[in-house]
């Protein structure tokens, strides 16, 4: 949609860009030790309100510590930890969806009566499950992000590898003697390229916002991090006395998640000549 | 026919076996219940016999099998923080849940479909634009944050409604409309495409030469078919919207399930956490059961799929 105006997709990269640097970076760009306690300037408002100071940009929380500085922070704890939960979905998702479409009978049959079993408990309660199991941390943020959008990839691949399957240089390989590992790695995998990416790019998204709300109800990432999900749940109880202190991490996930999906349609768009 | 519900069933009982497996191997991970039931000085014979009373001593698929039996009479052990069964504290918190998302389901379709029929009639203009936009924004914020800063706005700034809790119709506006946010994105975006696919129908071209007003076409002819994978999504939507009331829940304070699973989370309760989840997950797999067959008997060739 916005992503038509041009051939660059302009509006991610400008989203997604900061988000980036700061995770890469953090260390060299923060004005302060994000970890930094100055009782003498307690909930500073951002700059441009009336008792902000220019030291404190974004201004700080109820400990002085200033907010930009735990913003830059949350960016590198936000994107470890989405990649990873995305990459282990995808790896498992991705084998699981392969194996299914493949193979076909007893192993689909089994597949996707676990995809069912996972479709039909809402990830949250899933997710709180684990939570309570295994306690809270990220591990069980990557746990979650995993065994929430697994299914996913498995769906998605199950069903280009069903029509891939029957093409002609499937049938050829196993002419040749190719075997079924080799089929499909080298034959299968390389034609799902597309749609993983994009799937991959879409849920780095979801998987950020899923980290929040765990975060958020305290089964996720533990303090004195800076996650972005911990900022806005300690930002609660100051809501009307500091409102910036909640508002300012939900901007900055808003902003990363808008430039994924965006990054994603065009992905889309850009990969997929039938829709060229 | 009758195989096809036959099928279903067996379907969505294997699909509770593979919850409550899931719900088994949880606890089991949980640890050893025994060390939070016992004092720090107990002896190795208290041990075992605390673990010979409550079958840990047995092997494992005899203890699936007992908790199984024991799920299926609605016995899901004691609440450690409150010492009453975990199933009375679940079922006292279903109707606030119920009203909650039910209120959210209604403001979805009520909002969602005019959207989508404005944003589909008048493709490409500036209202279309302007609600995909918003709906493209609204899916990319978190719910929580943006009940937040409802909160911040609506109750803290203007003071016109209550922050949280359960009471009036007043304090039901806020969180209702923070879990239909999504839906609302939803059902727009599936009205707005299943309509633009009805535009390029013949039978559209058709009624059109033959007279009948843009009106009559839309309402009577064209709607009708639209609705269908409207409707399809609703099962979806409304699954959704259970697992996002756990989390508005929990901003907003209502009393409902979503609250009560995530203060056990909090206090390690697990038997209330297990209720809860597997009673909404056999809810979810029973209506997604009975919106399968619904549509197997309105178009019969789902059932060949």
């Amino acid at each position: 949609m916005f992503t038509r105006v041009g051939k660059v997709p302009w509006i991610p990269i400008v989203l997604l860009a900061p988000v980036v640097v700061w995770g890469l970076f953090g260390p060299w760009i923060w004005p302060h030790e994000p970890t930094a306690i100055d009782f003498a300037a307690r909930l500073k408002p951002p700059v441009w309100l009336e008792g902000g100071t220019a030291n404190h940009l974004l201004g700080t929380d109820q400990f002085g510590r200033d907010l930009l500085s735990r913003l830059i922070e949350g960016a590198r704890v936000a994107l470890i930890v989405a990649v990873f939960g995305v990459f282990l979905a995808a790896l498992v998702g991705v084998a699981a969806g392969l194996a299914a479409g493949y193979f076909g009978g007893v192993t689909d049959n089994i597949i996707m009566r676990i995809v069912d079993v996972k479709m039909s408990v809402p990830a949250i309660l899933l997710t709180i499950l684990i939570g309570s199991a295994i306690g809270a941390g990220v591990t069980t943020v990557v746990a979650a992000i995993a065994i929430t959008f697994w299914a996913d990839y498995a769906r998605v691949v199950r069903g280009e590898t069903l029509s891939l399957k029957e093409r002609g240089f499937v049938e050829l390989a196993k002419v040749a003697d190719c075997s079924h590992l080799r089929i499909l790695t080298r034959h299968i995998l390389p034609n799902l390229q597309a749609t993983i990416v994009v799937l991959v790019t879409l849920q780095l998204g979801r998987a950020l916002i899923l980290e929040a709300a765990i975060t958020y109800i305290g089964i996720g990432i533990q303090p004195p991090s800076s996650a972005w999900g911990l900022m806005i749940s300690d930002g609660r109880s100051l809501l009307s006395t500091a409102w910036w202190l909640a508002a300012f991490p939900g901007f900055a996930i808003t902003a990363t998640v808008l430039g994924a999906n965006l990054l994603g349609d065009w992905l889309r768009d850009a990969l997929d000549p039938k829709v060229r | 026919m009758g195989s096809f519900i036959v099928k279903r069933l067996f379907l969505a009982v294997v699909t509770i076996v593979g919850v409550s497996i899931i719900v088994f191997v949880c606890a089991r991970l949980s640890g050893d219940v025994t060390f939070l039931l016992l004092p720090t000085d107990a002896t190795e014979q208290d041990i075992r016999n605390i673990r010979q009373s409550l079958g840990l001593d047995q092997p494992l698929w005899v203890q699936f099998m007992r908790f199984v039996a024991a799920v299926f009479h609605g016995d899901f052990g004691e609440s450690i923080k409150y010492q009453v069964p975990a199933m009375d504290l679940v079922v006292a918190r279903i109707p606030a849940t119920v009203q909650l998302t039910l209120s959210a389901f209604f403001i979805s379709i009520v909002v969602g479909i005019p959207l989508g029929v404005v944003a589909a009639l008048r493709r490409n203009s500036v209202s279309d634009w302007t609600i995909r936009s918003v709906a493209v924004l609204g899916q990319s914020m978190p719910n929580f944050w943006i009940g937040l800063m409802l909160i911040l706005l609506f109750a803290v700034k203007l003071q016109w409604l209550p922050s949280s809790g359960r009471g009036g119709f007043s304090h039901l506006i806020l969180p209702a409309f923070t879990l239909a946010l999504f839906g609302i994105a939803a059902i727009m975006r599936v009205t707005r495409s299943s309509l633009l696919e009805q535009l390029d129908m013949d039978y559209v071209r058709f009624l059109s030469s033959k007279g009948l007003s843009a009106r009559l076409i839309l309402w009577k002819h064209m709607l009708r078919n639209a609705i269908i994978p409207v409707l399809a999504l609703c099962g979806v939507l409304l699954a959704n919207l259970i697992g996002g009331a756990v989390i508005i829940e929990a901003v907003f304070n209502w009393p409902g399930l979503g609250s009560l699973v995530v203060e056990s989370v909090v206090g390690r309760d697990y038997p209330v956490i297990q209720a809860a989840v597997i009673l909404t997950s056999v809810f979810l797999i029973l209506l997604n059961l009975s919106i399968d067959v619904a549509f197997g008997v309105v178009d019969p060739r789902i059932r060949y799929q």
